[in-house]
């Protein structure tokens, strides 16, 4: 079961399930749930020239480096990275998008992303 | 009010942070999300030339500093939309810009792969191939005929592996909108390269499954071609219609003395897979399957009454019972089947033979062509 509603061919057949550390942004010091919903989640009625199954998504990257070019935005500047363990029972990541390290994330319901962050990597 | 479409995507968290778009006049701005309110996110979007952008996306100058010195100093806001993926686009008043939103310094992009660039602008299948005939080596040239040619055969070849990707899947194909069609849109130098795409649009994954596929597998192809008896091990794994596609691409290579390169990328790809044959390599496979003719046909049955039979110009029709129709073909010259002795309009015969698809160059059409390997008499009632 799915943490959000996915269209038909979604995830793709070639996404895979997780294994090690990602990184995401969260809005403060310490992550919320909402730090891991989907954009689609956070604006049902918006067009972001992305397809539906990736709007349904989360963004991760397997590489801090790479999120910290994320932050060099203004829009970002002030947000914590924080490092997440992913495995099996996370639910299935596909790389995408121009950067090798970024990857779409769509979450089973049974997973929750607070109790497998690390908190000693929070910044 | 003006509207921008976003062409190319070269920072993407959640949604499209920093993108390249066009508006409706075609002229290019960048945007990067500066803000998010409760409607989504807002972007910041400045003009930017071709050859700024390039130099942006092939990593020569930062974000920052097309946002600090600006080409032309005219600031706009861009809106999602609720239905569209055009953008609303809003100009700032003069010093508009809240130099605060400038993004930190060192933003690097280096998403510079045509291919892939090119797929996520059209939102399509995009396949470059380079040609690299005697005439292309100092100019953007090629034979018309040699072009048509490659155009025939390049497009049957993706056809069967679309087809083989489809019955491996489990899918269909439709026939309104075959996943295999594609259009030419462009040609550029390096030897001589044909830009295709797909004819038909992505699916919701921005993808084009069956087309993708395709190209894959002829990458794979390609590749193994470097290793001659991996190529042929390939060949027998598929045989008939697609295996011959395969070769006779190959053999029109090889007659050519053209070495090909191909790139080929979705949407969502953040390079395009690339492959690349040497001519020795492929006239060394041409080589070996020409003396494996087993790899090319697909045996076939016909189960009917036989209306002709000419023993001396070893040619025979028969109407087949399933679909009523009348199928004619020969008796291969090496071959000792003797056409003598058929009974012709009585009875019902079994015949197996090799359906072999031979390609008209000039249309692209194909014709089967039937060879008799054996029969049998089946029944004495018509």
């Amino acid at each position: 079961m799915w943490f959000e509603e996915l269209p038909l061919q979604c995830p793709p057949a070639d996404a895979k399930t997780p294994s090690g550390t990602f990184y995401r942004l969260a809005e403060n010091s310490t992550a919320t749930c909402k730090d891991f919903w989907s954009h689609r989640k956070l604006y049902p009625n918006k067009s972001f020239n992305t397809t539906e199954c990736i709007a349904r998504s989360v963004s991760m990257f397997n590489s801090k480096t790479s999120l910290e070019k994320v932050k060099k935005l203004s829009l970002h500047k002030d947000k914590t990275i924080v490092a997440i363990n992913l495995n099996e029972s996370a639910g299935v990541l596909k790389k995408t998008g121009q950067d090798e390290s970024h990857f779409s994330w769509w979450r089973l319901s049974s997973f929750n992303p607070l109790e497998h962050v690390i908190t000693g990597l929070q910044e | 009010m003006n509207k921008i479409t976003p062409q190319l995507t070269l920072l993407f968290y959640d949604y499209p942070q920093v993108f390249i778009g066009r508006d409706k006049i075609g002229t290019q701005l960048v945007c990067m999300a500066t803000s998010e309110n409760e409607d989504g996110p807002v972007y910041t979007c400045i003009q930017i030339s071709e050859t700024q952008k390039n130099s942006l996306i092939q990593g020569k100058i930062d974000l920052r500093s097309v946002y600090a010195t600006p080409e032309i100093d005219t600031f706009f806001e861009a809106f999602p939309s609720n239905k569209s993926e055009e953008m609303s686009l809003v100009m700032l008043p003069p010093n508009g810009f809240d130099v605060n939103l400038l993004p930190g310094e060192d933003l690097f992009f280096d998403v510079y792969d045509e291919v892939a660039i090119k797929a996520a602008e059209l939102n399509t299948t995009v396949s470059y191939v380079s040609l690299a005939v005697p005439e292309s080596a100092e100019s953007a040239r090629i034979k018309s005929s040699t072009l048509s040619e490659f155009l025939s055969l390049f497009q049957n070849t993706i056809k069967y592996l679309t087809k083989i990707a489809a019955k491996e899947n489990k899918l269909k194909i439709s026939k309104d909108a075959p996943p295999f069609n594609t259009d030419v849109f462009g040609f550029s130098m390096g030897s001589f390269t044909v830009h295709i795409r797909s004819s038909t649009e992505s699916d919701l994954l921005g993808d084009n499954a069956l087309l993708s596929s395709a190209l894959n597998r002829l990458n794979d192809f390609l590749e193994s071609a470097n290793n001659p008896d991996d190529a042929i091990k390939y060949l027998q794994s598929i045989k008939g219609h697609s295996a011959a596609s395969l070769i006779k691409l190959l053999s029109f290579l090889s007659e050519n003395s053209c070495p090909i390169r191909h790139r080929w990328a979705n949407p969502d790809m953040q390079n395009s897979a690339k492959c690349e044959v040497s001519l020795g390599k492929i006239n060394e496979l041409v080589e070996l399957c020409k003396r494996r003719g087993d790899l090319i046909s697909e045996k076939i049955t016909f189960r009917g009454i036989v209306s002709a039979a000419d023993e001396k110009n070893r040619t025979w029709k028969i109407v087949n019972e399933s679909d009523q129709a009348i199928y004619s073909g020969e008796v291969r010259a090496d071959s000792d089947i003797s056409l003598t002795g058929l009974v012709i309009g009585k009875g019902t015969y079994k015949f197996e033979c090799d359906e072999v698809i031979e390609t008209v160059l000039a249309t692209g059409k194909e014709q089967k062509q039937y060879y008799l390997l054996g029969f049998e008499f089946i029944d004495s009632q018509p």
